[in-house]
C-alpha cells in the first residue's frame, strides 16, 4: 500500500503497514487484541467491531484496509 | 487552602459533564453541551490548541460546523458523577478508519457552534503515535481522566 508507514504490531510483533488498533499508547493488529480489548473498542464502535470481525476472519492489509472504507461509505 | 472533596467532584462534574445537551456555567462563562475529544497532530498548551487532524477518512474536524460537531461527543462516556475528586471516562472513545498523520495528543472542549470553548487537554509528553489511513484509534476506559486536589 502507498504512502504507507510499517508500524509494529505489539502482541504478535510484525512490522508491516496494515491497519492497525492504536489504543493510547499500545499498537496491536484489529486480530491480536485481547479479550477484553476487543470487547471495550467493540462496544465503543460498532464499526470497529465489524473491523475486528473482518480481520478475525482473513481480511488483511489492503483488503482489510478496502473493507474499512467500504464500511464507512456505509454510514 | 485545599478544595473540599465536594467542591472538588462539583468542579470535575462541570469539567467533564455526560450530558448530551444543555449547558454548563462556570464563572461568567457558559459552556455547551455535549462536550467533544478532539484528536490533535500537534500539542496543546493551556495557551492555544494544537492542530487537529483534518476531515478525512473517519474524522470530522469540529471545524466543519464551527464546533457543532467534529472530534468525538462524549455524552455518555463519562462518569455521571466524580467521585473522591477524580473522574474517568467509562467507555471507550474511538475513531474508527482513521485518516493518516500524527496522532500527538487530545483536546475537550465544548459544542458551541462557530466559537467553541476550550476545556482541557492531556498535553506533553506527545503520544507521538503514526497512524495510517484505517487505522482505528481508541482511548481506553479509565484513560481519559480529570483530578482535583
Amino acid at each position: 500500500m502507498a504512502d504507507r508507514v510499517a508500524t509494529q504490531c505489539e502482541q504478535c510483533g510484525q512490522v508491516d503497514d496494515h491497519p492497525k488498533v492504536h489504543i493510547g499508547l499500545v499498537t496491536k493488529h484489529h486480530d491480536c487484541l485481547s479479550v477484553g480489548e476487543a470487547a471495550m473498542v467493540r462496544e465503543s464502535s460498532d464499526t470497529a467491531g465489524k473491523v475486528i470481525d473482518a480481520c478475525v476472519g482473513g481480511k488483511r492489509g489492503p483488503a482489510l484496509l478496502k473493507h474499512i472504507e467500504s464500511l464507512h461509505k456505509e454510514k | 487552602m485545599a478544595k473540599a472533596t465536594s467542591y472538588a467532584n462539583d468542579v470535575l462534574d462541570q469539567t467533564l459533564p455526560n450530558g448530551a445537551s444543555g449547558t454548563v456555567t462556570i464563572g461568567a462563562t457558559t459552556y455547551t453541551l455535549p462536550f467533544r475529544l478532539i484528536f490533535l497532530s500537534t500539542l496543546s498548551t493551556a495557551g492555544s490548541q494544537g492542530t487537529e487532524w483534518a476531515t478525512a477518512a473517519g474524522y470530522v474536524n469540529s471545524g466543519v460546523a464551527g464546533g457543532a460537531t467534529g472530534g468525538v461527543a462524549l455524552n455518555g462516556l463519562l462518569a455521571t458523577a466524580a467521585s473522591a475528586a477524580a473522574k474517568a471516562n467509562t467507555g471507550a472513545v474511538t475513531v474508527t478508519n482513521a485518516p493518516a498523520g500524527t496522532w500527538a495528543d487530545n483536546e475537550v472542549h465544548d459544542s458551541t457552534a462557530t466559537t467553541q470553548k476550550r476545556v482541557v487537554f492531556k498535553g506533553t509528553p506527545s503520544l507521538a503515535k503514526t497512524v495510517n489511513l484505517g487505522d482505528t484509534c481508541t482511548i481506553a476506559i479509565g484513560a481519559l481522566t480529570g483530578s482535583e486536589v
